[in-house]
């Protein structure tokens, strides 16, 4: 199987400002003092990955590990500050719920927006347009503006649009945290099928049911560092055992 | 991958044009609310109050309120953009310079309306309407890659310093009276003449005039040096911009 995604020892410092220097004047008083006015945090340390085409992987652990910015990472949001990345298919991420969605459209002009911006021709959405809504169950809410909608519709269209793309590489970012039962059994469902026509799904879950069930590899990242890689079923146990 | 790129700037322009407009009752009237308003303004003060010795006083002002709305709409929308596309910008990896380009591209909409209220307003009134007018394409593509470079500068400024947005307001107001767009060249001192052509606008506006209303044709040695300053200063601002934008998803 040909790597579709590859990390070569990459890792992410973020510079946080000690306090956050927006304007000019803070700019010029930190100067004036010496301060440095940021801490250094290493977000990601020296992580080697490589996934295959057609694999489903899950990233676990637990929140401020460093799973979202490694997501961010291969999604090409976020630049290494050293090592490499090589992404060789077209992918589509989706990163949690806001989805730099626009309120003041409607369900329609978002889709439009938000597939356009994935990368997707205007005619490769309006052949997939009513697949889109329909799978997320909003056919009332096609012409509603997004301001109406409930977070858990906002997330069903997002979530749908993405699935919808044709894309061979999908990241995504904790999508089981909303919505309910149904709609995720209908995205383990879409998934499933997804898995079928050999697309890489990279995912970031809290929910080890799904995980289990679901992936057929999991990525234990703790404070930046890959802890365990392998089969769910061992590195779960541990993990859960652990906290 | 080109159709994808200008499927995106179709889009986010598409939708910025939507979102400016849905919500008001008059909607794309406001298009030309700004420099038309600004125009009556201006015209009343300075045909009662101060009077210029322009020929075509009121097409003279009107067409350079329209030109430098151009600007000053493009430059202020690309901040405004870098805010409103943030979460774009955090969440999905595309060309960040799109959002640049639609706020531009957006401006240019504006203008072209613009202009062409000018052209029935013109006709109706009896306003100066020769051929040279339809040269105005020279300053309108010379204001455009200006503009454009400018924002890239300013984009990329927001992002480090969020007071660029209220500088910059400051900026354009005070550079609307230091530009000939009201009053005419011929009232600057001729010791500062030299000066005030060190800004790109001045010699724009003024070629805009002399084609439009005057039906002459500028020295193309000035219409040469404006291109060169306006493709310099868009080459150096797409240039960092480019440089910066792989960061702005984690300083946004």
């Amino acid at each position: 199987m040909p790597a579709v995604v590859q990390v070569n020892n990459v890792s992410k410092v973020f510079k946080l400002p000690l306090e956050r220097k927006q304007f000019f004047m803070q700019h010029i008083t930190a100067l004036l003092h010496g301060q440095l006015g940021y801490r250094k945090l290493e977000a990601v340390k020296n992580v080697g990955l490589e996934f295959s085409e057609g694999e489903t992987i899950a990233l676990i652990g637990a929140n401020g590990s460093g799973k979202t910015t490694l997501l961010k990472l291969i999604a090409g949001i976020l630049v290494p500050t050293t090592g490499s990345i090589s992404v060789i298919e077209k992918s589509a991420s989706l990163f949690g719920l806001g989805v730099g969605i626009q309120e003041e459209l409607t369900a329609r002009e978002n889709v439009f927006l938000y597939s356009a911006l994935l990368g997707f021709s205007r005619k490769q959405v309006k052949e997939q347009f009513s697949k889109i809504i329909e799978f997320a169950e909003l056919e009332e809410f096609v012409d509603v503006k997004l301001k109406q909608f409930s977070s858990g519709m906002r997330m069903r269209l997002a979530f749908s649009t993405a699935i919808h793309s044709d894309a061979e590489l999908f990241l995504i970012d904790e999508v089981f945290s909303v919505g309910d039962e149904h709609f995720q059994k209908k995205c383990l469902d879409v998934f499933k099928e997804l898995q079928k026509e050999g697309k890489t799904i990279v995912l970031v879950s809290h929910n080890m049911e799904h995980v289990k069930k679901f992936c057929g590899r999991a990525v234990w990242i703790e404070e930046g560092i890959i802890k365990r890689d392998g089969k769910p079923a061992g590195i779960i146990k541990d993990y859960v055992k652990q906290s | 991958m080109a159709s994808s790129y200008f499927n995106m700037l179709r889009e986010i322009t598409l939708a910025d044009f939507k979102l400016r407009y849905y919500d008001s009752v008059l909607g794309i009237v406001w298009v030309f609310a700004k420099p038309f308003l600004m125009f009556a303004v201006l015209f009343t003060v300075f045909s009662f109050l101060k009077r210029f010795e322009v020929a075509n006083y009121a097409w003279f002002l009107l067409l350079g309120i329209i030109i430098w709305n151009f600007f000053s709409d493009a430059t202020s929308k690309s901040i405004l953009n870098m805010r409103s596309k943030s979460e774009f910008i955090k969440k999905i990896a595309f060309p960040r310079e799109i959002i640049v380009y639609s706020a531009c591209l957006n401006s240019l909409i504006t203008f072209a309306l613009n202009i062409l209220a000018y052209v029935v307003l013109a006709l109706l009134f009896g306003g100066p309407l020769n051929i040279g007018f339809l040269l105005l394409i020279i300053p309108a593509t010379q204001i455009l890659i200006f503009a454009t470079g400018i924002s890239f500068f300013l984009s990329v400024l927001f992002v480090k310093a969020r007071d660029i947005a209220h500088i910059w307001e400051v900026f354009l107001r005070a550079f609307f009276w230091l530009t000939p767009i009201v009053y005419p060249l011929a009232v600057i001192p001729e010791k500062y003449r030299t000066l005030i052509f060190l800004n790109p606008l001045v010699s724009i506006i003024n070629t805009a005039r002399e084609l439009a209303l005057y039906n002459t044709i500028p020295p193309l040695f000035d219409i040469t040096l404006v291109f060169g300053v306006s493709i310099v200063v868009f080459v150096l601002g797409i240039a960092l911009f480019n440089r910066q934008s792989k960061y702005f998803a984690e300083e946004l």
